[in-house]
């Protein structure tokens, strides 16, 4: 009998009663919900209240007959398709608002039918409302959607290509109006975008990594068309642009860089583009080339045209680009992947942003059953339950703990419920562990609770900024990362002169060890300026808190031979830390600092043509090189820049390099290297110079350096940085100098 | 009822072929009806399309598969180079992409049939794939071939290594045409060897005047990439005594430098001239000098120095503001355009004229402007087509809504019907500065219908780009 009923309902599929899930043409795979695994194409059900409200096109009052629906109920099991359906309508009610699918359903019978559809569609909606920023109170996302419907006929052939689309052409909630809103359709048109990614992997041109994107990484492959470029720069690039498939961190240099155009304009001015200017983007770069906007922007789109994941960014002064072969795995462009992204699910600073959005986003199907809990939740608290949706944020967290819209979301709620001092103290302390590689997202995920924290003991707010810390030094960080807020806020909140240096010893000694000592010569540039920088009583802490921190008393007292080596080499590890930080400030105090040591670099004799270059040398304020090695001395580093000559040692690398910051951006007239030891480990090497610190210009290049160096540059050359790079490129070797003394007017 | 039964039996006749065909659908449709059942086991994986040419895919996980040999069979580069040298023939080296170059295939067929031609070179490959050094990156690679990253490219050398000659695009992918141009440099290779050698040989002017009459062999692309002779060039003749460092010495970046230097009081010059003080004639001069001087440099380099001429008419034109200097300059670009209106030079220039060309008209069709209608510092004259926004008599609001900041002043409104002049706005002046008028517009309307109106823009490119709405008013 049993066989039989299955007989019969599979005639009926046959004979198209029932419909079967769709299947992509392009893979002849079937399109994967990514959320349960087992609820592939499914048909949301809704309560016949519910139903004949949708038919009327009257959404408020369909969310108000699954709110009835919700409340009858005791629990909403992750199972149970038609709850999960509810849910689900009802956070599309929400995120888009009932006001907003009303009119649009109003506006044509065809509209009202695909929203009917689409609402109906479980696996659809799933991809949408789990895509990473969902269109808020808009109806951009709907109406994208519509268009591709429209465009493949009702049966939208890549859904996940779809809403990817919807998502960064609508926004979300914390991005309501994307400025390509406002931009020419005809140059920035959804459909045209799906149907060019359509074709291009139809035509197998796509990385091979691309078919098995999600939605939320499809953002960065269909692009965010306010920032990066038009559609027929996606075209063009996709014609033009070749590369090996992992070297588009590279495809930026496709254009020639040049700041004045053809015509004699400089690129910053309105003329620069103009003889291109009918062309699209891509092709006005490729022809006219640009600098680091216009070529990170091309390098984006030529790997974006690809199925690769990219995004361009913004840094001081500078613009780069970072792309992504492999889940996970952003490779920079131009000086990326670091700087404010221009595409972004969890706000734009990077690395925070892209690194967040990996590990929220890495696992499938907890990220899916993450949002399924969120769904709930929102459903409880619409149907005013609001114990059971603070139950449910926290089944949500508890399987994806960095959200941070979940987070914040539990955060609003237990405020609301009046979370007391202890509470969320005890909470604090059970959260901030699950932060360990994510410092910036739990400094961030403490804001929401900044007054509740301010009520805490002076023990029990030390106790938690140390976790904050915690969490931070064992975030690869960058120096786009400012801690300085962070830590002022932090030391604002310490009532006296004593607790602050307490607090700062603490936070030496947590960041002193850490791997990435990136975050240490942050926090070092912020304890300098603020401490060092206001006086005596200020370097008293300072002083005192960076001696406690190494975890041998008062600094100035005298040393045995034991504690000096220690502290050569905790200052050794500062400084260095302030060089990766590119803290001028931080590397100047600690400099100073570590001469009351007493240990002085080696005597050389003099520069033999230190007299003779023309003008003078000049003063730096910061000298850095690319690694270390415990062969390395950074406290003599300050040195190497003077005619008395200092000392460093880079790894063994490829490519070691130094680099000498200027006080001001000069005439430069030249510079004398001088190497020490082995001088036959570095024979090719090239200078550079550069007015950015981003953007270099080869002076001179030789394939046989001498052990003293004596470059002299263009007439006219300027800048404010000078770099020394050495080529192994065949067999890496290490690189040390004592002198790297610029010269200039 | 019998008929029912038949048609039931049938239903489950399909039904059984259906089931037996497909098994999984049973655990799709008990899904739907809110029972759970997994299937028994995971289904078969669907093979995922490569993209073309790619032959090992692998999960990202897994460590990185053996790669494939490549599929030319000719040796590697540095192979080739040392061969070419013993032996003492050119080599011939292909540059390209096995795995990623969607028309791999042609240049393989291409290369291949090459290599059974009888050309006296050595043939050799560097394979984008393989070719790399550990560390080494595409940009380090470039100086060896010439300096741009447009594969696949071919590059002839001499016996030594000396770049002779590259060939890109459709070139590389025919026989006879690679045949014919490889041929044509080797029958020049002999003079042009003689010439590199007396620049390396010798010093000052003559190495100057060697390495400058050896580029001029050369296409501008491949001499503009010749390192070795255009360091000689730019060493040896510091002082421009051959004049062709202005040709092969600097980029079009160095040219303006030039060009600026004299405007500017010339180089070494303390004060630095501005506005009407800049010496105007003596960079025309300069510039008239080098044209004159090389009277059969490349062609594209003319239109270089042709485009230089009219930046130094169009700084001229800005300080005095005399229409004079605009007739040069418009005249300039369009020689530059003559020259050859396929370049960048040509293409640019032509673009340009129409901007200067005080009674060109730019016609907006699709109602949104940008980059390419822009007028900065210029009024120029718009023409927005209204057609489909005007469908009956009435009052219509016409509106420039700019889509990003910047400053864009739009005066003397004006209707048109049909190419005739059919009203101005109910409130404004044809002076008045404004972003919103309001036209009544007379019926019948048939055919086309336009707004006209003179526009300036103040700020650079983000400054342009908007929309332009006719939207008809409620009475």
């Amino acid at each position: 009998m049993i066989t039989s009923l299955r007989a019969l309902f599979c005639g009926m599929l046959a004979l198209g009663v029932l419909t079967p899930s769709p299947v992509s043409a392009q893979t002849g795979k079937k399109e994967e919900s990514f959320g349960l695994k087992h609820l592939k194409s499914w048909h949301i059900a809704m309560p016949s209240k519910a139903r004949a409200a949708l038919e009327k096109g009257d959404y408020a009052a369909v969310q108000k007959a699954l709110i009835t629906n919700i409340k009858g109920r005791k629990n909403l099991p992750l199972e149970n398709q038609q709850v999960m359906g509810i849910c689900m309508v009802l956070e599309m009610l929400r995120c888009t608002s009932p006001e907003v699918l009303s009119a649009y359903a109003a506006e044509s019978k065809s509209k009202a039918t695909f929203l009917r559809e689409f609402l109906a569609d479980g696996e659809w909606l799933e991809l949408y409302l789990g895509c990473g920023l969902v269109p808020y109170h808009s109806r951009v996302g709907i109406d994208v959607l519509y268009r591709i419907w429209k465009e493949d006929k009702g049966k939208v052939k890549n859904k996940k290509l779809a809403v990817a689309l919807a998502s960064v052409w609508g926004g979300g909630e914390i991005w309501k109006t994307p400025p390509v809103q406002k931009l020419n359709p005809n140059r920035y048109n959804p459909v045209r975008r799906y149907r060019f990614f359509c074709e291009q992997e139809k035509n197998g041109l796509l990385h091979k990594n691309y078919p098995n994107l999600r939605p939320w990484e499809l953002r960065f492959v269909v692009g965010n068309p306010g920032q990066d470029w038009d559609d027929a720069s996606y075209e063009y690039a996709a014609r033009t642009i070749q590369m090996p498939w992992d070297k588009y961190d590279w495809a930026c240099w496709s254009a020639t860089y040049t700041g004045v155009s053809k015509f004699g304009d400089d690129v910053q001015g309105g003329y620069y583009n103009l003889p291109f200017s009918e062309s699209s983007w891509a092709e006005a770069t490729l022809r006219g080339g640009g600098v680091c906007g216009a070529m990170s922007h091309l390098g984006a789109v030529a790997a974006m045209s690809h199925g690769i994941p990219a995004y361009t960014c913004g840094q001081p002064g500078h613009c780069a680009y970072a792309v992504r072969p492999e889940r996970g795995k952003w490779i920079g462009g131009f000086g990326g992947p670091d700087g404010g992204m221009h595409n972004y699910i969890f706000g734009n600073k990077a690395p925070t942003s892209y690194r967040l959005m990996e590990t929220v986003f890495g696992d499938d199907e907890g990220i899916s059953r993450a949002y399924l809990k969120s769904y709930c939740a929102r459903a409880w608290e619409a149907a005013g339950a609001k114990e059971k949706a603070v139950d449910a944020w926290r089944e949500a967290l508890a399987i994806s703990p960095l959200h941070p819209f979940f987070r914040a979301e539990l955060h609003r709620l237990l405020k609301e419920q009046g979370m007391s001092a202890q509470e969320c103290y005890d909470y604090l302390t059970h959260t901030l562990p699950l932060y360990q590689g994510h410092g910036v997202a739990a400094m961030e995920m403490t804001q929401d609770l900044e007054e509740l924290i301010k009520a805490f003991s002076e023990e029990q707010r030390m106790e938690i900024f140390a976790m904050q810390h915690q969490a931070l030094s064992t975030t690869p960080s960058s120096w786009v990362v400012k801690p300085a807020d962070l830590l002022q806020k932090q030391s604002d909140m310490m009532l006296d002169f004593k607790s602050r240096e307490k607090f700062l010893a603490r936070v030496f000694g947590i960041h002193m060890n850490a791997e990435d000592s990136t975050t240490f010569g942050q926090l070092l540039e912020w304890a300098v300026k603020t401490y060092i920088s206001t006086g005596s009583a200020g370097a008293r802490i300072f002083n005192n808190a960076f001696a406690a921190a190494a975890a041998s008393g008062d600094a100035s007292a005298p040393m045995s031979e034991e504690r000096a080596r220690k502290m050569t080499s905790i200052y050794g590890k500062a400084i260095f830390a302030a060089e990766e930080a590119r803290s001028a400030a931080a590397f100047k105090a600690l400099t100073a600092g570590a001469a009351r040591l007493g240990t002085n670099p080696p005597e050389y004799p003099a520069l033999k043509n230190a007299d003779s270059m023309p003008g003078k040398p000049l003063h730096a304020v910061l000298f850095r090189q690319s690694t270390t090695s415990s062969w390395d001395t950074p406290i003599w580093h300050s040195s190497i820049p003077t005619l008395r000559g200092g000392k460093c040692h880079t790894a063994k690398e490829a490519r070691p390099s130094f680099i000498v910051e200027l006080e001001h951006p000069t005439f430069l007239t030249g510079c004398i290297i001088r190497k020490t030891g082995n001088g036959s480990r570095m024979p090719r090497a090239a200078v550079y110079t550069s007015s950015d610190g981003a953007t270099w210009f080869k002076q001179v290049e030789s394939s046989n350096v001498p052990q003293e160096w004596t470059v002299r540059f263009p007439e006219g050359t300027s800048g404010k940085w000078v770099k020394l790079e050495f080529d192994n490129a065949n067999s890496p070797n290490f690189a040390h100098i004592s002198h790297f003394v610029v010269y200039g007017e | 009822m019998k008929k029912f039964t038949f048609f039931l039996f049938l239903l489950s006749l399909g039904g059984v072929a259906v089931y037996l065909y497909y098994p999984e659908l049973e655990s799709r449709f008990c899904a739907k009806k809110g029972k759970i059942t997994a299937p028994a086991e995971s289904p078969l994986p669907v093979p995922i399309p490569l993209p073309k040419g790619d032959a090992v895919p692998a999960p990202a996980e897994k460590p990185a598969p053996e790669i494939a040999a490549s599929p030319l069979p000719f040796p590697e580069s540095p192979a080739t180079k040392e061969k070419a040298k013993e032996e003492n023939k050119p080599s011939l080296i292909i540059w390209h992409g096995s795995d990623w170059l969607p028309d791999t295939d042609k240049i393989v067929q291409t290369w291949i049939q090459l290599s059974k031609e009888e050309l006296p070179v050595i043939i050799g490959q560097f394979d984008e794939r393989l070719g790399y050094l550990p560390g080494e990156h595409p940009r380090q690679r470039q100086v060896s071939y010439g300096g741009c990253y447009e594969l696949p490219i071919a590059v002839l050398s001499a016996p030594d290594g000396t770049f002779l000659a590259s060939w890109r695009g459709k070139r590389v992918y025919s026989v006879s045409g690679m045949k014919k141009g490889v041929e044509r440099a080797l029958k020049s290779m002999p003079d042009f060897m003689s010439l590199v050698e007396r620049a390396r040989s010798t010093k000052g002017t003559e190495a100057a005047i060697a390495a400058g009459e050896a580029l001029s062999m050369l296409s501008l692309h491949d001499a503009m990439r010749h390192r070795e002779l255009r360091n000689i060039l730019n060493k040896q003749d510091p002082d421009h005594v051959t004049g062709y460092r202005y040709l092969y010495g600097m980029d079009h970046m160095g040219m303006y430098e030039e060009i600026n230097a004299v405007l500017n009081g010339g180089k070494g010059s303390e004060a630095t001239l501005k506005g009407a003080d800049r010496r105007f004639d003596e960079a025309e001069q300069f510039i008239r000098n080098i044209l004159k001087q090389h009277k059969d440099m490349h062609r594209e380099l003319r239109q270089q120095w042709l485009s230089g001429l009219a930046y130094v008419y169009r700084e001229r034109y800005w300080t005095t503001k005399d229409e004079a200097w605009r007739t040069k300059l418009l005249q300039t670009y369009r020689r530059v355009v003559k020259i050859d209106p396929e370049t960048e030079y040509g293409k640019g220039a032509e673009k340009l004229c129409r901007y200067w060309d005080p009674e060109y008209i730019y016609v907006i069709r699709d109602g949104y402007y940008d980059n390419s209608h822009n007028v900065l510092r210029m009024e120029k004259e718009w023409c927005v087509d209204v057609t489909r926004s005007v469908k009956s008599p009435g009052r219509y609001e016409f509106s420039i809504i700019p889509s990003q900041g910047g400053r864009l002043d739009a005066r003397d409104f004006r209707l048109f019907i049909n190419g005739r002049m059919a009203g101005r706005p109910l409130d404004a002046e044809e002076d008045t500065i404004t972003r919103n008028v309001t036209f009544q517009v007379d019926g019948p309307i048939r055919g086309r219908v336009e707004v006209r109106l003179r526009v300036t823009t103040h700020d650079h490119w983000f400054g342009c780009s908007g929309k332009l709405e006719m939207k008809a008013l409620e009475d």
